[in-house]
């Protein structure tokens, strides 16, 4: 093979991925987008037909409407809970995953097909009994609550996230820890934990946007103003008088905001995975 | 001493059949100033510090006229009663008949709720409300009691009062779009023929004749809301008294028959309204792509506020012959006091507040919704053009009365009704058949 | 976790064989439930439409997931940009999701009608045919749900030591060698826990088809999950709820058993 022919195929490569990667951006953008000028509209255009493909005039009436109301104390509400889930569900699936992956003991099967079980429960058989034993134990309309549940439901998840890049780690990295004198702990959180960025940023990403949608449990283990979540709230827009898109898009775009905010922050760590990976040091 | 009077009270007004209820309320109605004694309610204070929670449907920090609305409601209660703090705590409205059933189950209802307009039978069997007897009403005349515009006898259940209406709600209307009649010179349509082909004529690429949803979404009221009283407009009842079925005959198929006569035979209506939600309806019709639809009365004021909004034209519903419209189905939201409240007086109090001319007043002004009193329409206001709207309702409801109670099960109806036509008009099958075998799943389930 | 996830899936099992009253439990079923539904029609209807919208759904956005992945991990300029684009989809909810597509397929004022309509003419109507109306759910779910293989698929690419791949580059593997023989297989882990937590997870949704077609038209869109939060919260039939609750557990169970056959299979081969 010559040098040159491949090099123009590349090239050619090169088009064809940007074209594709373009298509799909489209196709993921349309939706949003189509909320974003949705949000931007006066009440009578809304819903009009041809529908109006841009905003005339541009208002922030919506806008307006959604910071008036409760709203922004529920997006209070969310943050706190999906950090605290955060936080928990990380420091137990990096820990059960590294376990996961590398320890054998009894019953680890078993363990593990448990961990996974938890996940095939069908969310929506267990709501009432939840809400019954949050009531019993005084947890019900509580962010203790919520986050218990949450952190329950997010754990086995993040184990068999993590699991999976701890195994994609070579066992020799932390052997060579091992022998220069670190403790297992030592070596997992010095040597292990940092190459684990990726997957780390990825689960934390999957259970902060699960804690920030989740709807059914929050509308179940909540009934205050005070604790209401942003999914409930949003849903309250679809009221028995109608929707009330502009401010449901308002209130949408809103809440897109913070999680594209912890994507791009995590995409750093991603970046750093993968520029400190490999073996080399 | 209680007990007896209010055993007294329950007896005489079952006693009143419930025609004379319904006329009462059609002759007040229709003379809308003809004033049943309206009454301030006195405001006995509970003397103590006590705490209500209410689950609304309205969200009351949001900014829209409904929720502003019960919001000055309750504030008015609040400057009333300054020793009873009372929390509102939202609730979507498709969720709050299961929501207070769980909570109820958990020993947490909330003290007073805003059931849907078919919630308040389901809550009987659950157990989850306590009768008001006693705490509602202690100090009304019997005339308070007949001002109800729905018969009191609609929320009694084994002689207890469980709720009362919080509002009127007039299920079905024909909605049409005034412009496009004038245009072509066309009048309002008065029987299910006229509708059938006026729609057809007004239908254009960008636009269909007629629009109805089908869709189990919501409990399937895009569908019931019409085809209950088309039921009764086509000559027969839906349920009997024992709760069998009764719409499975040729009177029954042939309401559900025009349905797919819009889709087929009149080709008015598209074969999309198989999936078609209530928010749909509204909406189109709002965009300006439905000429004619059958909406309820609390939908109005979103509509008008859409592009086509203006033209909104509303009349009575149609029915197979002219001149004859359908009864009007008509409810109401419900407020109720579920079984865990333990501050009866006070919660009493705030019902019989949200009953009293002047809240009923602000809701009808501000959210434009009917009034579930009598009394309130002699006010000027319901003369003046802004209550246009509510007016043209208001004597449908009075002019058309049909009772009407919703069965405890009434959600597993709505599911069947919604599954029957959907299977219809896709599979284009006799709507005789469909009703047959609605009618002995329907019948199955309540022997269950 | 046990007191979260366990107890109260012993609760529904115990509902399960209870005739029950809303949430009162009245007297001894034993398995009648179960056995009901195995004789119900739409009971098969449930199961054959779940079938369709899980796997339907797994055979679009995984490949999709992978593929854009491995082309994001390739470009060189531009990365950022298309990472954070293309994950908008999965950080908006189902409701959203639901609300925003049945708005964009709506048959009277829907953009893409307009666009159809306005292109080709004639009728359409996206949810109103049974095939339609699964195929706009399918992709919608799709779109919704991509990004996470996507996004695990990334990230492990990124634990790939380099290496290897240098290794390969120097003995001269084709770009094709280089992805089949070692990209893909040391990522394979990441590709198969993504698949088994997106079967869970189609299995298990009801927020998007519910609110997106309501398991219409005639049932053609109602998977297990619409007939459970049917029968358990608009018609309180808990008990019965339970039983069809319990069989997408065991449906969950036997696929990833399935995988996890799969996984341990390969492995060791």
């Amino acid at each position: 093979m010559t040098r040159a022919p491949r090099k123009t195929a590349v090239r050619a490569d090169d088009v064809a991925t940007y074209v594709i990667l373009a298509a799909t951006v489209v196709f993921c953008l349309v939706p949003v987008l189509w909320a974003l000028v949705t949000s931007l509209k006066v009440e009578s255009g809304v819903v009009a037909y041809p529908p109006r493909w841009w905003p005339d005039p541009v208002t922030l009436e919506s806008y307006r409407l959604v910071f008036q109301s409760n709203m922004p104390r529920y997006y209070l509400n969310s943050f706190v809970v999906a950090v605290l889930t955060l936080a928990a569900t990380l420091a137990a699936g990096s820990l059960g995953g590294y376990a996961a992956a590398r320890f054998d003991f009894r019953g680890k099967k078993l363990v593990l097909f448990l961990l996974l079980m938890t996940i095939m429960i069908p969310g929506i058989v267990v709501l009432v009994p939840l809400y019954l034993m949050a009531n019993q134990v005084g947890l019900q309309d509580t962010y203790l609550g919520l986050v218990l549940v949450y952190a329950g439901w997010q754990v086995p998840t993040a184990i068999w996230l993590m699991r999976g890049f701890f195994e994609s780690i070579p066992r020799d990295l932390e052997e060579a820890a091992l022998i220069d004198g670190c403790t297992p702990f030592q070596a997992f959180v010095r040597v292990i934990l940092p190459l684990t960025r990726p997957g780390l940023a990825a689960a934390s990403m999957v259970v902060f946007i699960w804690v920030w949608n989740e709807f059914i449990i929050a509308l179940t283990l909540t009934s205050s103003d005070q604790m209401r979540l942003v999914p409930v709230g949003l849903y309250l827009y679809v009221s028995s008088f109608g929707v009330e898109w502009g401010p449901l898009m308002a209130a949408v775009c809103v809440a897109l905001l913070p999680v594209i905010g912890l994507f791009v922050v995590l995409q750093r760590q991603f970046v750093e995975g993968l520029t400190s990976g490999g073996t080399k040091g | 001493m209680r007990r007896k009077q209010q055993e007294n009270r329950a007896t005489g007004r079952s006693g009143a059949t419930r025609r004379e209820a319904l006329r009462g309320a059609g002759l007040a109605l229709a003379g809308l100033a003809a004033g049943a004694p309206g009454r301030a309610f006195g405001a006995p204070a509970v003397g103590r510090k006590v705490k209500l929670v209410y689950w609304s449907p309205l969200d009351h920090s949001q900014p829209n006229p409904r929720s502003r609305a019960e919001k000055r409601m309750v504030d008015m209660f609040r400057e009333r009663h300054p020793d009873i703090e009372v929390e509102v705590q939202a609730v979507p409205w498709q969720q709050m008949d299961s929501r207070v059933i769980q909570a109820a189950a958990a020993g947490r209802a909330p003290d007073v709720a805003q059931l849907s307009t078919y919630g308040l039978p389901l809550h009987i069997p659950a157990r989850s409300l306590q009768p008001l007897d006693g705490w509602v009403g202690k100090r009304w005349t019997k005339a308070d009691w007949d001002d109800f515009v729905l018969p009191v006898s609609n929320t009694t259940y084994n002689g207890k009062l469980m709720g009362v209406y919080w509002n009127s709600l007039l299920c079905s209307a024909l909605w049409y779009r005034t412009d496009l009649l004038e245009e072509r010179g066309l009048g309002v349509p008065q029987s299910w023929d006229e509708l059938g082909k006026t729609a057809a004529a007004l239908q254009t690429d960008r636009r269909v004749g007629y629009i109805i949803g089908l869709s189990k979404d919501g409990n399937a009221i895009g569908l019931t809301n019409w085809l209950i009283p088309a039921f009764w407009g086509a000559g027969t009842e839906v349920l009997h008294e024992d709760g069998r079925a009764a719409f499975d005959n040729e009177k029954g198929a042939r309401a559900l028959e025009w349905l797919s006569d819009m889709v087929y035979r009149y080709k008015a209506a598209p074969p999309s309204i198989v999936s078609t939600t209530r928010d749909q309806m509204i909406d189109a019709f709002a965009a300006g792509t439905a000429a004619f639809t059958h909406l309820s009365s609390n939908v109005v004021a979103t509509a008008r506020k859409g592009q086509f909004g203006k033209f909104l034209g509303i009349a009575p519903s149609p029915g197979p012959d002219r001149g004859k419209p359908l009864p009007a189905l008509v409810t109401g939201k419900f407020l109720v006091m579920s079984k865990d409240c333990k501050e009866q007086e006070a919660a009493g109090l705030f019902i019989e507040h949200m009953l009293s001319p002047e809240a009923q007043l602000v809701n009808a002004k501000l959210a434009g919704e009917p009034p579930s009193r009598k009394s309130v329409l002699k006010d000027p206001w319901f003369q003046t053009p802004e209550a246009a709207d509510m007016r043209i309702q208001l004597e449908y409801m009075a002019d058309h009365p049909h009772p009407w109670k919703y069965h405890s099960k009434n959600n597993f109806l709505g599911d069947l009704f919604a599954g029957g036509a959907q299977d219809m008009i896709q599979n284009r099958r006799p709507a005789r058949e469909i009703l047959t075998e609605i009618a002995k799943r329907w019948n199955a389930e309540i022997e269950l | 976790m046990l007191l979260v996830n366990f107890v109260p899936l012993g609760y529904a099992l115990v509902y399960s064989v209870y005739r029950t009253e809303f949430v009162r439990r009245v007297s001894f079923l034993g398995l009648r439930y179960y056995l009901r539904f195995l004789t119900d029609p739409e009971g098969l209807n449930n199961v054959l439409r779940t079938f369709q919208y899980v796997f339907g759904s797994l055979a679009l956005a995984l490949p999709l997931g992978l593929l854009i992945a491995l082309l994001i991990h390739r470009v060189e300029k531009g990365k950022t940009f298309f990472r954070t684009l293309i994950i908008l989809p999965w950080i908006v909810s189902q409701i959203i999701t639901a609300l925003t597509w049945s708005w964009l397929v709506n048959p009277q004022f829907g953009p893409v009608t307009y666009f159809v309509r306005e292109g080709f003419g004639g009728a359409f109507n996206a949810l109103g045919t049974p095939t339609g109306a699964m195929a706009t759910l399918v992709l919608a779910n799709v779109w919704h749900s991509f990004p996470y293989p996507m996004l695990l698929i990334l990230a492990a690419l990124q634990t790939v030591p380099r290496e290897a791949i240098e290794a390969a580059l120097v003995e001269g593997a084709s770009r094709w060698t280089r992805l089949f023989r070692i990209r893909l297989p040391l990522i394979r882990n990441t590709i198969l826990i993504a698949t088994v937590m997106m079967t869970i997870h189609y299995f298990n949704m009801v927020t998007l088809p519910l609110v997106l077609t309501g398991g219409g038209p005639a049932g053609a869109t109602e998977v297990m999950a619409i007939r459970v939060y049917r029968e358990a919260f608009q018609l309180f039939h808990v008990g019965y709820a339970s039983a069809i609750a319990v069989y997408m557990f065991l449906f969950n169970i036997l696929f990833s058993v399935i995988y996890v056959r799969i996984l341990r299979g390969e492995g060791h081969a």
